[in-house]
């Protein structure tokens, strides 16, 4: 009797270490992240504008289908990248997810300066040289530092009406997320 | 012997404990967090640094890019004021009143997370589209046949799930005074 009872307290305290370690694995071994899933896309460095048709439009599952949605996967082991979109005023949002779909910065339109917004995102490593290469004048950069080497930034672009999707969508087509360009200081 | 099999025995039971409870959560969510507000139920810190790893992993399992809290809080609903699961082929009234929001959506959804309106229909109700009386609440129908009104076309005949997101509001956030006790109640009406 005294074993069964040993038995099962330890068999508890096992299996909540077990729940503990294997609940922290979950998003490295999700094989169908949000990340994974925009892949398919072919958004590796470009803004591409998710379908509205079925069977695409539900690639990322639970996307508010009142949005025009332009996703673009970034990869900052060689170096920070710029992101630039137009958000107009009937609601627009830029957010930045690390690998494992978790946001960790979102801009909205309000933020916008003449219906645009730049955000530069880095790598923790690449903070102090960016610091040193930003020029003495203009607008200061906005720079977020991502917790992950890779990731992905979604533009979401409010549709007031379905006739305004065409627009949304070419204007969502034309955000970019290209390397940012790095000025060499000289000696 | 006895000594060996006791120890595989208490294994055995330690890893369905364990693994039994990750699959659990993280297919449903812990059962007693969130912001539940009626049928309707939101996890306001999925979408910041402090999402506990629950939120984490269920998202990551799901495959959604959860909503940033400065950008917006959604709510999912996935059975009406009874308790009742929402089924397609029935008619629901949904009516009540909304918290301050600049934008409010609200669209149906399989549980796999895929849309159900069809192309060529409009794929949500909106603050944009919605009609509103004045001095009445805002009222919803959600059927498979039209119905006059703020109505939204049904498909299908399994479970769906409503999802409402509210965009740049204060509610769920540190800034949210008073949390309101009912957003919009969901009264199912004839089956088909």
């Amino acid at each position: 009797m005294m074993q069964l009872i040993y038995g099962l307290a330890l068999a508890l305290a096992l299996g909540g270490l077990t729940h503990v370690s294997t609940l922290l694995a979950v998003p490295q071994l999700a094989r169908e992240g949000a990340y994974d899933r925009l892949g398919s896309l072919s958004a590796d460095g470009r803004f591409v504008v998710l379908p509205d048709e079925a069977p695409d439009a539900d690639i990322l599952p639970f996307r508010d289908p009142a949005f025009v949605t332009a996703a673009c996967r970034y990869d900052l082991s060689a170096g920070a990248v710029t992101i630039k979109a137009a958000l107009p005023g009937t609601y627009g949002a830029l957010s930045v997810h690390d690998r494992y779909g978790q946001p960790f910065y979102a801009l909205t339109d309000k933020a916008a300066a003449s219906g645009a917004v730049e955000v530069t995102v880095l790598s923790a490593e690449d903070v102090a040289a960016a610091e040193v290469e930003d020029a003495p004048e203009g607008r200061p950069a906005l720079r977020i530092v991502s917790p992950t080497k890779t990731g992905f930034v979604l533009v979401r672009l409010f549709a007031t009406a379905e006739s305004a999707r065409p627009g949304l969508r070419e204007a969502a087509a034309t955000a970019s997320c290209a390397r940012a360009a790095s000025r060499t200081l000289s000696p | 012997m006895r000594l060996v099999l006791w120890v595989l025995a208490v294994f055995a039971l330690a890893a369905s404990i364990g693994l039994g409870a990750t699959w659990w959560t993280v297919a449903n969510g812990l059962p007693a967090t969130g912001l539940v507000i009626g049928p309707w139920r939101s996890e306001p810190d999925v979408g910041t640094l402090s999402a506990d790893p629950y939120e984490r992993a269920g998202a990551a399992r799901r495959g959604e890019a959860p909503l940033s809290i400065g950008d917006g809080l959604a709510f999912m609903a996935a059975t009406d004021d009874e308790g009742r699961p929402l089924e397609a082929a029935c008619d629901y009234a949904l009516e009540g009143a909304l918290p301050p929001a600049r934008l409010w959506t609200i669209a149906a959804f399989d549980p796999q997370g895929r849309r159900l309106s069809k192309p060529g229909e409009e794929p949500a109700l909106t603050s944009a589209n919605a009609a509103r009386t004045v001095g009445a609440p805002l009222a919803l129908t959600l059927s498979r046949e039209p119905a006059p009104g703020n109505w939204m076309q049904l498909h299908g005949a399994g479970a769906f799930r409503l999802r409402l997101t509210f965009y740049d509001t204060a509610l769920g956030s540190a800034l949210q005074r008073e949390i309101p006790g009912v957003l919009l109640s969901i009264k199912r009406g004839l089956c088909r």
